[in-house]
């Protein structure tokens, strides 16, 4: 069960990366009218407060939780488009649990996070593929427009984990983090024992 | 005899990933419907133990617990957080920390309705709780808008509401002013005046707390239980070792200690300041000492015309005028909200103020040249964590160096960094944690090393905003005693405080604030003897001030700083 | 929280906010497998309709639905047109021609459908924002969806982070620029430049968040698998006939923009 220290934490994550989401959603907008080519570039700045939460916590739910948050206190600015910040804080956050609770979330290696982003950037792409469609770009530019969906997830994960990385340098989550790899372990329940955490 | 409410027996904590036990054996007890007050130098684990008492740690911060705890009879290492709330509250020191609704209503409400009490019970007791902390005209409004006093009340309010039969608070009155600090004081004294509630009260303002004390409890620096009994037998039987443990003393108490050193002993040992003015009016007292020299001031520093700062309707701050010259130690005082931190910061530079309104040894302090800005001026926040930027305690103080070479803007070779990085490290005390990440070390570290990195750059101009908040007494006096060898040198020195002793043993200038405007601009000794002055400002007299302005000897009554009293510090 | 006194009276704000989640979810979801101009543009006027008579208006939702909403409408129907691949579209009429590049009234068509087709999704996902609050959305999730409610409690107390966050932020800032910024210009010293922001930003709201979380152990929170509510975010029957309706009439449109 989720501790309230846990459930703040990833709140105060999702507050945190919410501040910045709420400028990258003003950046998104004039991105998405100025040049909707580079749009996907801008998109990865939606898996930023999960990454964090996964790459610092390692923990199941902490992603979906976090999401969910910045996308309740991105809405707070506007709050007319509360749908739509939560909706992508729902959709990005449960992809983001899918890979880790394939190893019932006891493997958190680095190329997990850039494999999984590798892949849901390219879900995410078809999404938007779907919903905007292909008929509008020439070739090449349709390459281009859904591939930087597919890439910006990476990027931003890389710079969530180096975010992650920092904050787990300042000590601050010690005791509610797990290890980075636990399947070897028989002991259930490990709790803490900061493990430094491997570079991004 | 009452029962015994709460018992901590050789309680013994260790944090996760710690080696060293802190608190390393409290011992201590609370008898029915008694106030308690907890002392001990920082870090000694005063907040840990007082999250023990309801189960916080272990179950909530990792930690390993030896001896026994029991609260109303409970066993707390066998009971969880939840049920025990129903026998313990807490209140904490910071308020911002404790809400978690957005009306003050809904706020008190909160842990009723997580007991699943029924609705009108949780109505009932809450209008109960808010008339006694006097916040009841205001339950529909949002807690952001209450001053940090009220806010604090609030707390109080959250706790009462729950009827436990004991009260545990930390520090309450840490953020306040000095008179959201007498409210909060006043709240207490009806609290416990009933005497059904078992009160432990950590605090290091230990005048305030006095009055409603009945017992004390003094941990030394392992956290182990030193003296205990009622405050009498503690401060008159121990002092000294009291005081060398870096303890704050009773103001009273310390005088008594500087008048011993000439030869005037005071019998009993006074414990508030009417004690203290009763056992004077008995002794001969000694010469006052020749009040120091005002060094003469130097050239013009800083100078402030006309500045006025608002955001959106409100004006933070109004028509705003002040020199600083070199060699000053300007204190800003005033109320919570006043405008203090925006003055400071406008007036460094830090955050920018509009052109032309501000000069800053020269550049206007609008400039957007950052290595300009921070070879005049060194800045300390009220909160050091904000300012770290580096990874462990050396860099965070090369840092400077490297951004911006030696104090005439010369590129530093590495070697000549070493060499200063590790002076200050030895000079703040901090060599032995020089590769620890700024984070982790305690609060007074914290504060000594955000000094560290604004000192470092040789800055002409020092600006410390709340310096000593939450220090313990040897903290205090050692950050004190290092700004005062800085304006010896000749650096200028401003701050924040709202501690007003300090103000007066250090400042050569104060300026009042008020809504924004000036107040008053003066002298420090003119200005801390107008209480009418200071209390239409919701300031108090510094304790001394007080204890010796209602003495029978006239020449006694304008002292407030210990400096000015025969004898040497103890 | 406390505003009982003004008791809503237009439609959208008696409503549960889940009503008004469930009830535009089909349409939406099938907007966006939608390539015509008649869908979205129905839609839009549906959305616009209830926005305008059953929510409470004021300057800056006026601000939305007739100045954002339009001009987002126009750029992003000018930008995809201009994107467009107009080699496999007739090229019959031609608007503009500069040099060698002409732009085809097919493109249009084809840029303002996808323009539409966003906007109208983005109307009626206004029908929840216009209406209701985010408190009272989380406490109708926890109420009537089975979410535990320690974790809605949890987003509840993350509205109050935000404008301390924010004055944290501004605190940080004003920090580096005191300390002087090392590095130069260009996007890597920018990203940072940031990180150097964040960290502190994050690690002391995690420092925050652990307090608050305390205070809120030591009031029995999760003391029961439930609590006591006194703001109820009731589930009625107009609730429902909302939902059924709004289902019914999205059937209809679209049923009838196919056939015709
Ligand atoms: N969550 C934690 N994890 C690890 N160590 C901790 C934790 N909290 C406190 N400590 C350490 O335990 C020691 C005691 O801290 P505590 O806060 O109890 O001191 P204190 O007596 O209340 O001090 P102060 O007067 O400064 O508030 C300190 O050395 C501190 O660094
Ligand atoms: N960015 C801002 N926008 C609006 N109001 C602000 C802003 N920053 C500060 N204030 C308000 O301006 C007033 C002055 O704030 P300031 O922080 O300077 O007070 P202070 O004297 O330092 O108080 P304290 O003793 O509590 O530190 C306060 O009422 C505060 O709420
Ligand atoms: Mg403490
Ligand atoms: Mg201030």
């Amino acid at each position: 069960m989720f501790s309230t220290r846990l459930l703040m934490t990833c709140a105060a994550i999702g507050v945190g990366s919410g501040i910045v989401f709420t400028v990258a959603g003003l950046v998104n907008g004039i991105v998405a009218a100025a040049a909707p080519i580079v749009y996907g570039l801008a998109i990865g700045v939606y898996f930023l407060p999960g990454v964090i939460a996964q790459s610092l916590l390692r923990l199941p739910g902490v992603a979906l939780i976090t999401s969910l948050i910045a996308g309740l206190v991105g809405s707070a600015v506007n709050p007319a488009f509360i749908m739509r910040y939560l909706a992508t804080g729902l959709a990005v956050g449960l992809l983001q649990e899918i890979p880790f609770a394939i190893s019932k979330y006891r493997y958190w290696r680095p190329w997990v996070f850039y494999v999984a982003a590798a892949v849901m950037g390219t879900i995410f792409g078809g999404a938007v593929f779907i919903a905007v469609g292909m008929e509008h770009f020439v070739g090449w530019a349709n390459l281009v427009y859904f591939g930087l969906f597919a890439v910006s997830p990476v990027i931003f994960t890389w710079l969530g984990r180096v975010i992650a990385a920092g904050i787990n340098k300042t000590g601050v989550a010690r005791g509610i983090q797990r290890q980075i790899d636990s399947r070897s372990h028989t002991s259930t329940t490990q709790h803490a024992h900061t493990q430094p955490m491997t570079a991004a | 005899m009452p029962a015994r409410a709460l018992t901590l027996d050789d309680v013994r904590i260790r944090h996760a990933d710690r080696t060293a036990h802190v608190p390393a054996g409290v011992t201590l007890s609370v008898d029915t419907g008694e106030v308690v007050l907890l002392l001990g130098p920082s870090g000694c684990g005063k907040s840990t133990a007082a999250l023990a008492i309801n189960g916080l740690v272990p179950q909530s911060i990792p930690a390993t617990l030896e001896g026994t705890i029991s609260a109303c009879g409970i066993d707390v290492s066998t009971t969880t957080t939840a049920r025990l709330s129903e026998h313990v509250a807490m209140v904490f020191q910071d308020p911002d920390a404790q809400i978690v609704s957005e009306s003050v209503l809904d706020e008190v409400c909160f842990a009723l309705e997580n007991m699943l009490l029924p609705v009108t019970e949780i109505l009932s007791r809450a209008e109960d709780a808010l008339r006694t902390v006097g916040l009841w005209g205001r339950r529909e409004d949002c807690p952001d808008i209450l001053s940090g006093g009220a806010r604090q009340r609030l707390a109080i309010a959250c706790a009462l509401a729950m009827h436990t039969s004991i009260l545990v608070l930390d520090e309450p009155t840490a953020n306040l002013d000095p008179s959201g600090s007498d409210d909060v004081y006043a709240v207490l004294r009806r609290v416990t005046a009933d005497g059904d509630r078992s009160v432990v009260l950590i605090e290091h303002d230990v005048d305030a707390a006095l009055p409603i004390v009945d017992r004390v409890v003094i941990l030394d620096r392992d956290g182990r239980t030193a003296f205990t009994g009622t405050p009498r037998e503690v401060f008159a039987g121990h002092s000294r070792e009291i005081a060398s443990l870096g303890v704050w003393l009773p103001t009273a108490t310390m005088v008594a200690h500087r008048l011993e050193t000439v030869g005037v002993a005071l019998d009993p040992v006074p414990l508030s300041m009417h004690d203290l003015g009763t056992a004077l009016a008995d002794v001969q007292l000694p010469a006052l000492r020749q009040p120091l020299a005002v060094p003469p001031r130097g050239e013009q520093l800083i100078r402030v015309r006309d500045l006025t700062i608002t955001r959106g309707d409100s004006v933070l701050l109004d028509r705003v005028s002040l020199d600083v010259h070199e060699g000053d130690f300007l204190a800003v005082i005033g109320a919570n909200g006043a405008g203090k931190t925006t003055l400071i910061q406008a007036m460094t530079g830090v955050a920018r103020p509009p052109k032309r309104h501000v000069s800053l040894a020269g550049v206007d302090a609008a400039t957007r040249d950052a290595r300009a800005l921070a070879q005049r001026v060194g800045f300390v926040f009220q909160n050091p964590e904000h300012q770290f930027v580096a990874n462990t305690v050396a860099d965070e103080l090369a840092y400077g160096l490297r951004v911006h070479g030696d104090s005439s803007g010369r590129r530093l070779e590495p070697h000549e960094i070493d060499d200063s990085v590790d002076t200050m490290l030895a000079r703040l005390g901090l060599s032995a944690h020089r590769d620890m990440h700024p984070f982790l070390l305690s609060g007074g570290q914290k504060r000594r090393l955000s000094v560290g990195t604004a000192l470092i750059v040789g800055a002409p101009i020092l600006a410390l905003d709340e310096p000593t908040f939450g220090q313990d007494r040897e903290r205090a006096d050692e950050l004190m005693a290092m700004f005062q060898s800085l304006r010896a040198e000749g650096t200028t020195i401003i701050v924040v405080s709202h501690d007003m002793q300090l103000v007066a043993e250090y400042a050569t200038r104060v300026v009042v604030l008020s809504h924004g405007a000036v107040a008053a601009d003066g002298s420090a000794a003119s200005i801390l003897s107008d209480d009418t002055l200071l209390r239409r400002n919701s300031l108090r007299q510094p304790p001394l001030a007080r204890a010796m302005s209602s003495l029978d000897y006239p020449e006694w009554n304008g002292v407030t700083r210990f400096a000015d009293l025969p004898g040497a510090r103890a | 929280m406390t505003e009982t006194s003004t008791r809503p009276t237009r439609l959208l704000h008696a409503l549960n906010p889940l009503a008004t989640i469930a009830g535009p979810l089909p349409a939406i979801l099938l907007l966006i497998f939608t390539r015509d101009i008649a869908t979205p543009v129905s839609f839009i006027a549906l959305a616009y309709l209830l926005l305008l008579t059953g929510s409470r208006l004021n300057a800056r939702r006026l601000l939305v639905l007739f100045i954002a909403l339009p001009a987002a409408a126009v750029i992003l129907g000018l930008g995809f047109s201009l994107w467009t691949d107009a080699s496999t579209l007739d090229h019959d009429t031609a608007l503009l021609s500069i040099g060698n590049y002409r732009l085809y009234l097919s493109a249009v068509e084809v840029g303002s459908a996808t323009a539409l087709r966003l906007i109208s999704i983005v109307a009626l996902a206004l029908l929840t924002g216009f209406a209701s609050r985010g408190p009272d959305l989380v406490r109708s999730v926890v109420a009537h969806l089975r979410v535990p409610y320690r974790v809605g409690y949890a987003a509840l107390a993350s509205y109050r982070f935000v404008p301390r966050f924010r004055y944290e932020l501004d605190v940080i800032r004003k920090a580096h620029r005191v300390r002087g910024t090392m590095g130069g210009r260009g996007p890597i010293a920018a990203v940072r430049r940031t990180i150097g922001y964040i960290v502190p930003l994050l690690a002391s709201a995690i420092r925050h968040a652990e307090r608050v979380s305390l205070s809120m152990d030591a009031r029995a929170f999760g003391a029961h698998p439930s609590r006591t509510e006194r703001h109820e975010v009731p589930f009625r029957t107009r609730d429902t006939m909302f939902i059924v309706g709004f289902w019914t009439l999205s059937a209809v449109i679209i049923t009838s923009i196919r056939i015709a």
